[in-house]
């Protein structure tokens, strides 16, 4: 098996032209986009999932209302933004739960974070994809995701805290993508400790010149 | 709503739309009729169940046939050259039309069929709807008398949402207006598929290729998330026009 961090949508299908986080701040593209990485994970894994499209529509308007609550003020804090909503989305599908697992495979193994948790896998799946996606074509910026991400045991902790504390999904997600978590302050946006944290990220992975 | 029509047009509009609805509906009675006759026969006894049967049978091949034939004049006769493309189908165009009554009534009724169908399934009810394009028609007109004071767009179709729910566009078997059913499932999913097919008329489609259902299945689900809000605002057409507007931007 590929590990997680290889586990693409097979089409991040948004109109050309226009700003992926804008797109994404649409239901219509946020639903697309979304079936798609169901259905990569789906013709990867062999699982099949059901999802509540209602419950979907739910995690995207309790998204956005705390996108548009929290949003910086300054320009310069935009980009450390990405990863924090990116956090909050997955926040609210862990916490209203869309997809269901209809079918496993006959053989899985377990080792794998894709049998261990399904529908969570799907989730941080789809948060990382498009919090890859903005920051690639809106930013210009290309981070490497953690080799965490393959690890069973930090996924057996992501789900035990989030299911105490649903603001954890916002540090695990910054641990999954590479960044620094916050695990005092996760449901908080610190604009100037993100974008400082990011910018010494973004130098690290910079090749030596 | 700038449009202009004389009252002959006016006259002959509402005459087809009225022979359309009551073809409609004696379609839709006697498929009802056919389903009920279908479930009483099981309930009868061993000896009369035969000769029950026969009746039914008798009955259910005229429905058929009815069906069929009003079907046909419906779709092949009455029904106003209009096309169910994207571009024709939003509000703004509509109204922009000489004959936008008609438009908006026959565009209300083909949308109203699949957003009905789509929420039905979504909340499991089995109850079957009728749809008065006739009414639909007459909502826009009461809505344009209104609506012509501040022109702006959402306050319109704010008028027309609140004139859909009064008309009783929407009808059961039991009830002459869906929005007032003593069932309260039923009257959430009228109010849920109105707001929904208005907001369908309402979002932007600026963006290719567009998949209309999944527009209309997006609208639907964000309907039903706010349904708490929509019903709370009941008539109050600047609170209406306002939730029209957030989350037409939103879709």
């Amino acid at each position: 098996m590929n590990p997680v961090r290889q586990i693409k949508v097979s089409n991040l299908t948004i109109p050309s032209g226009q700003a992926y986080r804008k797109s994404l701040q649409r239901l219509r593209w946020f639903r697309s986009t979304f079936e798609e990485q169901i259905e990569a994970i789906e013709i990867r894994t062999e699982i099949k999932f059901k999802l509540n499209s209602e419950i979907l529509a739910g995690c995207f308007v309790e998204w956005i209302r705390s996108f548009e609550a929290m949003k910086p003020a300054q320009p310069n804090h935009r980009l450390a933004y990405v990863g924090f909503a990116a956090g909050q989305m997955l926040k609210q599908l862990i916490v209203k739960k869309p997809l269901s697992v209809l079918s496993m495979p006959k053989a899985t193994d377990e080792s794998l974070p894709e049998y261990f948790w399904p529908e969570g896998f799907v989730y941080v799946a789809y948060c990382l994809n498009v919090r890859q996606a903005v920051l690639r074509n809106d930013f210009g910026i290309k981070i490497e995701e953690s080799p965490i991400l393959d690890e069973l045991r930090t996924w057996w902790s992501f789900k035990e805290n989030v299911s105490e504390n649903s603001n954890y999904a916002i540090s695990f997600l910054d641990l999954f993508a590479g960044e620094k978590p916050d695990w005092s302050g996760s449901g908080l946006f610190n604009g100037t400790e993100r974008a400082q944290q990011l910018e010494q990220l973004i130098a690290g992975q910079l090749p030596p010149r | 709503m700038a449009h202009h029509s004389t009252i002959s047009s006016q006259i002959y509009d509402v005459a087809g739309l009225a022979i359309k609805d009551t073809l409609r509906g004696f379609r839709h009675i006697s498929l009802y009729l056919r389903s009920v006759g279908i479930r009483i026969i099981h309930l009868f006894p061993a000896v009369l169940r035969n000769p029950s049967k026969s009746v039914v049978c008798r009955v259910d091949h005229l429905a058929e046939h009815v069906e069929r034939r009003a079907a046909t004049v419906v779709h092949h006769y009455l029904d106003p050259d209009i096309t169910r493309d994207s571009e024709m189908a939003t509000f703004a165009r509509i109204a922009i039309k000489e004959d936008a009554p008609r438009l908006f009534a026959k565009t209300t009724y083909d949308n109203l069929k699949p957003t009905l169908a789509y929420l039905k399934a979504q909340a499991g009810i089995g109850e079957e709807f009728f749809i008065s394009e006739m009414l639909s028609a007459c909502a826009y007109r009461k809505a344009k008398v209104e609506a012509s004071r501040n022109g702006d767009e959402y306050a319109n179709a704010a008028s027309v949402l609140s004139q859909l729910m009064r008309q009783g566009v929407i009808r059961t078997n039991k009830s002459l207006n869906a929005y007032r059913s003593s069932n309260p499932d039923i009257r959430k999913l009228t109010e849920i598929t109105y707001f929904a097919h208005m907001l369908w008329l309402l979002i932007a489609r600026d963006y290719e290729p567009e998949r209309e259902h999944h527009l209309l299945h997006a609208c639907c689900d964000l309907s039903s998330v706010i349904h708490g809000q929509i019903s709370e605002a009941e008539h109050d057409i600047d609170e209406l026009a306002r939730l029209l507007r957030f989350h037409a931007e939103m879709v």
